[in-house]
């Protein structure tokens, strides 16, 4: 049978695309049977959690979905509208052989999408979300008789999610603290934890609003003005956003300033770890000052290659205490192994409880290096060639270097990335240094280099 | 004439040709039907007690979602509770899950319009229209439905039947009751509301169980032989069977005779329509002769009409008479609501009878 669904809903680390466009309930029925065929076939299991998010387009998307997982036979268990970290956490808790969240992320609300997790929340890595595809694509499925037909429970998570928070958070101090949800799922959880563990909140945007009309739902520094004002004004101990799914967070300081999420994990890994000790994770994206401020504190820093699906499997392999991703997803495998991002504000309320000094005077014990990202256009079609051909020159040219993601060249007053991009026409290109001057020479060069080998690859094609 | 809505719904074998996409489309084409009218509609939707049916009812479910239609899923209930609680609760429609008294493979879909009564072949028309057109008037992003649950559909059903039965009269009598749902959907509310009524109950197969492991969901006499044993060994008043969607009930008497719908529903019209000094009654042609000798004695009408319980409904609702029946006992009574309360009404009739029974037979 040849599929109409267009392949390029099908990304790396999720299917994401414009509802009514790209995705519709049909072809949410149908990745719900190829996921329930998945569950049988890979996973070698019988059940499934599901949940979505606040978007207005996951209520037909959900439903479909289900109906083509129950269809192949594999039990659902629906967590209904929730927070990202609720649903994982009830897929977790209840050990299913898959979760599965419907939700399009930081991306405008037209848009829409599901993710995919192992039991124990670690993401579907990249090849076995194709295998998913290629089921939903082949138009094969196991749709079972009427004896066999799965069943579907609604379990609502909020309960026991807030539960687990109170068991683990309790505080000596009354900390206030600016919460922004951006009007998106966090919404759904995080007001009520921040209450049931004893925080004094602040809300920013806390009443759930589908369509993102008071921010984007990226919580970028652009977009978290109304946040740092927030945070002055009320004489907050810190202040938090969330993006649209619940997956990233964004730390701000009692003065206003913006973390970067390197930053933030410095301050969880030198204040918040107790005796733990291990090796954390970091993407070969993340500054130098994470490896320079932890390893003497007796961690290991492994560094791999960018997305959060492969954060939480090697944090997984390595047992690690820490996860760092620079794009803000950040994870604690103390609590639990997946990214959901609630558990950040709280460990840092944590930290602040017993550190007896602000976030700011902890930041100035961390060193920032003034970092640069550029975005060099480069076509689909040859943007992995320009890049491992500029992996094999610079192999050569460079002692140490690191081909894990793109090609990272590590050198003394800094280190370059050059990485193509997974989902846009662009060639990735990340700077570090120890100061401005250093920061603009290595920029420049390494963009020129690029530039350059990009023509020549188009001229031989 | 239509193709997929049979004279009671859509059925079919489940995975075969009774499937997600078939209850996909058919919400899609529901829902772009009531959008023509209504901006915004609301739909309930239950299901009977079928392996099925939570497959059937998120396929269908995201079909009028997709359109902008606001579905409210009322869980496992019996099809007169919908009906009930469409008409009480103004929904713009309602959906049941069932295939009815069919074998546990096949599943089908019910439809239940505005006033509680059940499609009119004019509208299942207009839908298949739609569906086999794939005219779908298909929302914006920012347009779709909203999906949440609402667990009080039995509630309100058991407190409209207590309200409108002599609830003094029946306790009085302390009938011992055998009661059979046959696995169905009655099976939750059935036992409870004849307690509600001081009756004591033996139960039969009341758990809800989509294999149907008690016997085939058909009230047919040869499923009934443990009712029937049943009524006499323990010696009860009467003993009432139902269907597995629990419309229909069928009476054993206290002598362990199996009654024929007909029989059940002359009794009823009989009395009803000497108490009410004649009137008009409507039912189906199907029905048997005995019905008309009866009502006629008691200088009463009858309407015939094609078979089919919304064609019934529909013709009473124009005549206004206090009674209408359906072969195999199906009662609506205007009086408390144009929804069919039906075999609870009838159990008030039948219990204040008691002792008569042959009497009034005869």
């Amino acid at each position: 049978m040849k599929s109409d669904i267009s392949k390029h809903i099908f990304r790396a680390y999720d299917i994401r695309g414009l509802y009514k466009k790209d995705i519709s309930p049909e072809i949410f029925y149908k990745i719900g049977l190829a996921a329930g065929r998945y569950v049988k076939k890979t996973a070698n299991g019988k059940q499934l959690v599901v949940g979505n998010d606040i978007r207005t387009s996951s209520y037909p998307l959900v439903h479909a979905f289900i109906a083509g997982v129950s269809a192949t036979g594999v039990d659902v268990t629906y967590t209904g509208t929730t927070a990202f970290g609720q649903t994982l956490f009830k897929g977790w808790e209840l050990k299913q052989d898959l979760i599965a969240f419907v939700t399009a992320s930081h991306l405008p609300p037209e848009w829409n999408g599901i993710k995919f997790y192992y039991g124990d929340g670690v993401g579907l890595p990249e090849e076995e979300l194709m295998k998913i595809r290629d089921f939903t694509l082949d138009g094969e499925f196991d749709v079972v008789d009427w004896k066999q037909v799965g069943t579907v429970n609604f379990v609502d998570p909020e309960e026991s999610y807030k539960d687990f928070f109170q068991s683990k958070f309790k505080f000596n101090k009354k900390l206030r603290v600016a919460l922004d949800c951006g009007g998106a799922s966090m919404t759904l959880s995080a007001p009520e934890v921040f209450d049931a563990v004893g925080l004094d909140t602040v809300p920013v945007f806390c009443e759930p609003d589908p369509s993102f009309s008071k921010r984007p739902s990226d919580p970028k520094p652009k977009n978290l003005t109304v946040l740092v004002d927030t945070v002055k004004k009320n004489d907050c101990d810190f202040g938090v956003a969330f993006d649209g799914d619940g997956d990233r967070s964004v730390i701000v300081d009692n003065t206003g300033k913006i973390l970067s999420a390197d930053e933030t994990g410095i301050i969880l890994g030198k204040y918040g770890m107790n005796k733990n000790r291990g090796t954390i994770i970091v993407n070969v994206e993340c500054s130098k000052a994470v490896k320079e401020q932890l390893s003497p504190l007796g961690f290991d820093v492994k560094q791999i290659q960018v997305g959060h699906t492969f954060l939480t499997l090697h944090a997984k392999q390595e047992k690690s205490p820490l996860g760092i991703e620079s794009s803000g997803h950040l994870i604690l495998p103390e609590y639990f192994p997946f990214d959901d991002a609630l558990v950040v504000p709280l460990k840092i309320a944590e930290i602040l409880d017993n550190a007896g000094k602000t976030l700011e005077e902890l930041l100035k014990e961390v060193p920032t290096y003034p970092t640069r990202k550029e975005e060099i256009e480069c076509a689909d079609q040859i943007k992995f060639d320009v890049v491992n051909k500029l992996k094999n020159v610079f192999k050569t040219e460079f002692e140490n270097t690191n081909t894990l993601d793109g090609i990272r060249i590590n050198l003394d007053e800094g280190w370059v990335l050059i990485r193509p991009s997974n989902t846009s026409p662009i060639i990735r290109l990340t700077v570090e240094a120890d100061d401005e001057t250093v920061l603009n020479q290595l920029a420049k060069k390494f963009k020129k280099r690029t530039e350059e080998t990009i023509e020549e690859v188009k001229g031989t094609k | 004439m239509t193709k997929l809505f049979g004279t009671n719904g859509i059925r079919g074998v489940v995975n075969e040709d009774m499937n997600c996409e078939l209850a996909l489309g058919i919400g899609k084409a529901w829902g772009t039907y009531l959008r023509k009218t209504i901006a915004k509609p609301n739909v309930a939707i239950g299901t009977d007690a079928r392996l099925s049916n939570h497959m059937l009812k998120n396929a269908i479910a995201a079909g009028f979602l997709s359109i902008g239609c606001d579905v409210v899923d009322v869980g496992l209930v019996p099809t007169p509770a919908l009906q009930y609680t469409v008409k009480e609760k103004d929904f713009d429609s309602g959906v049941v899950i069932t295939a009815s008294h069919n074998p546990p493979q096949f599943n089908g879909i019910k439809g239940i319009a505005k006033d509680g009564t059940e499609f009119s072949k004019d509208t299942e028309e207009t839908i298949e229209k739609i569906y086999f057109g794939k005219e779908y008037s298909l929302a914006e992003w920012k347009d779709v439905g909203k999906l949440s649950c609402w667990d009080e559909s039995t509630d309100i059903y058991m407190n409209g039947i207590l309200a409108n039965v002599d609830v003094d009269l029946i306790k009085k009598k302390q009938f011992h009751v055998v009661l059979d749902c046959g696995n169905g959907a009655g099976g939750e509310v059935t036992p409870i509301l004849l307690e509600e009524l001081g009756c004591k109950v033996t139960k039969l197969y009341c758990t809800p169980d989509g294999t149907f492991p008690g016997h085939n969901s058909e009230p047919v006499p040869e499923n009934l032989h443990e009712l029937i044993n049943k009524v006499t060994e323990v010696g009860a008043d009467f003993g009432v069977a139902q269907d597995g969607d629990a419309d229909r009930a069928i009476f054993i008497d206290e002598n362990g005779t199996y009654l024929w719908g007909d029989k059940t529903l002359a009794l009823a019209a009989k009395y009803i329509t000497k108490q009410n000094k004649g009137g008009i009654t409507v039912t189906p042609v199907t029905t048997s002769s005995c019905f008309d000798d009866v009502v006629k004695a008691n200088n009463a009408e009858v309407i015939h009409t094609r078979v089919g319980s919304p064609t019934v409904a529909r013709v009473m609702m124009e005549k206004m008479p206090f009674l209408v029946g359906k072969k195999m006992v199906g009662l609506s009574f205007l009086k408390c609501s144009t929804v069919a309360i039906q075999q609870w009404q009838l159990q008030k009739y039948w219990k204040s009878w008691q002792g008569k029974t042959k009497h009034y037979l005869n």
